[in-house]
């Protein structure tokens, strides 16, 4: 005999709280809201840099690069525009999301190098990684350069998973593990189309 | 893993909560798998293999803080009849979509760094899947309320 509701799987701390299915929507954007108040820390005071501010500061960079490699290979490849749109359009959700979750840390003075363990080292993917304003390259073959696309998302996603266990906030650190299951997938998805 | 007297019980509540969602999970693939089309026999039979050891991980767990695994039930509603290839994949892609909140959850509620990157870990790998089934994604699987 089947008992309803449970493969709903409604069982997570928010759900029992939320109950029904409609509940379970409010329940998670209630959460979520929460979170970010409480993440959004005060201004911070001179001088003094969390670990997180340095984190989120990052991943900003991280997800500005990758918009430059989407825009360069839609710019290169008019004919893959509309398919890339939905995954340019994702990336730039992290982007708002990880800017809202709290401080940012400011650039230091000098921004030229990127950080060693930068997660772009991939064929033509990594030029993607390297400093604000250069253009990616792109491969010529429109398949090579969603192969490149793929790699570097699958990059990404690795890099997330290490960064999410560098977070000091525990919901941080789910807002970096989300980001890379979506990089992950990304990876996924362009490897079938 | 060691658990952590202090945050244990978010962690073992967040534990039991996914442990709940990987027996559903099971059920669901066994259910789904007589009817998957043979392209998809392989990708269900990996899933499924995946969340039976997912769920035995999850059961040490809970084991190793000292309280019992949450038990599957008998039978679970299915919000669909699954009598079909198309339907099968719908069910799987649903699953999928289920179970990664419950993972993010255990993500945030992880009280040591090793469950952190095995769940973050969890997480990446049911948001690939969950992709392979729906041909799409959310932008923050887990955190995105489900479509």
């Amino acid at each position: 005999m089947p008992v309803p509701d449970r493969l709903g799987m409604r069982l997570s701390r928010r759900a029992l709280v939320a109950g029904a299915v409609t509940g379970l929507v409010a329940g998670l954007l209630a959460a979520c809201t929460g979170k970010q108040q409480q993440r959004r820390s005060p201004t911070p005071a001179p001088g003094s840099v969390t670990p997180d501010e340095r984190l989120r500061r990052e991943l900003v960079a991280a997800e500005q690069r990758m918009l430059a490699l989407y825009a360069a290979t839609a710019a290169a490849h008019p004919g893959l525009a509309a398919r890339l749109d939905p995954f340019q359009e994702r990336h730039r959700r992290h982007l708002t999301a990880i800017e809202l979750s709290g401080a940012v840390a400011s650039p230091p003075a000098s921004t030229s190098a990127p950080s060693p363990g930068a997660p772009s080292a991939t064929g033509t993917s990594g030029t993607a990684g390297l400093g604000h304003g250069a253009q990616p390259a792109v491969p010529a073959d429109a398949a090579a350069a969603v192969a490149a696309l793929r790699a570097a998302e699958q990059a990404a996603a690795a890099a997330r998973l290490q960064d999410c266990l560098r977070c000091t906030d525990d919901l941080f650190a789910e807002l970096v593990a989300a980001v890379g299951a979506c990089e992950a997938a990304h990876g996924s998805l362009l490897a079938a189309a | 893993m060691t658990p952590e007297p202090a945050a244990a019980p978010p962690t073992l509540d967040a534990l039991q909560a996914v442990l709940a969602g990987e027996h559903a999970c099971v059920y669901g693939y066994g259910l789904l798998g007589p009817f998957a089309a043979p392209g998809d026999e392989a990708a269900v039979r990996t899933a499924y293999d995946w969340h039976r050891a997912a769920r035995d991980e999850l059961s040490v767990q809970v084991r190793a803080r000292s309280a019992d695994p949450v038990a599957a039930l008998p039978g679970y509603a299915v919000p669909f009849p699954v009598a079909d290839r198309t339907a099968a994949r719908r069910l799987a892609g649903l699953l999928e979509r289920r179970l990664a909140p419950l993972y993010a959850d255990l993500v945030a509620a992880a009280a040591n760094r090793t469950l952190r990157e095995w769940t973050a870990q969890a997480l990446m790998q049911t948001a690939v899947r969950a992709a392979h089934w729906t041909a799409d994604t959310p932008a923050l699987p887990g955190l995105d309320p489900p479509s």
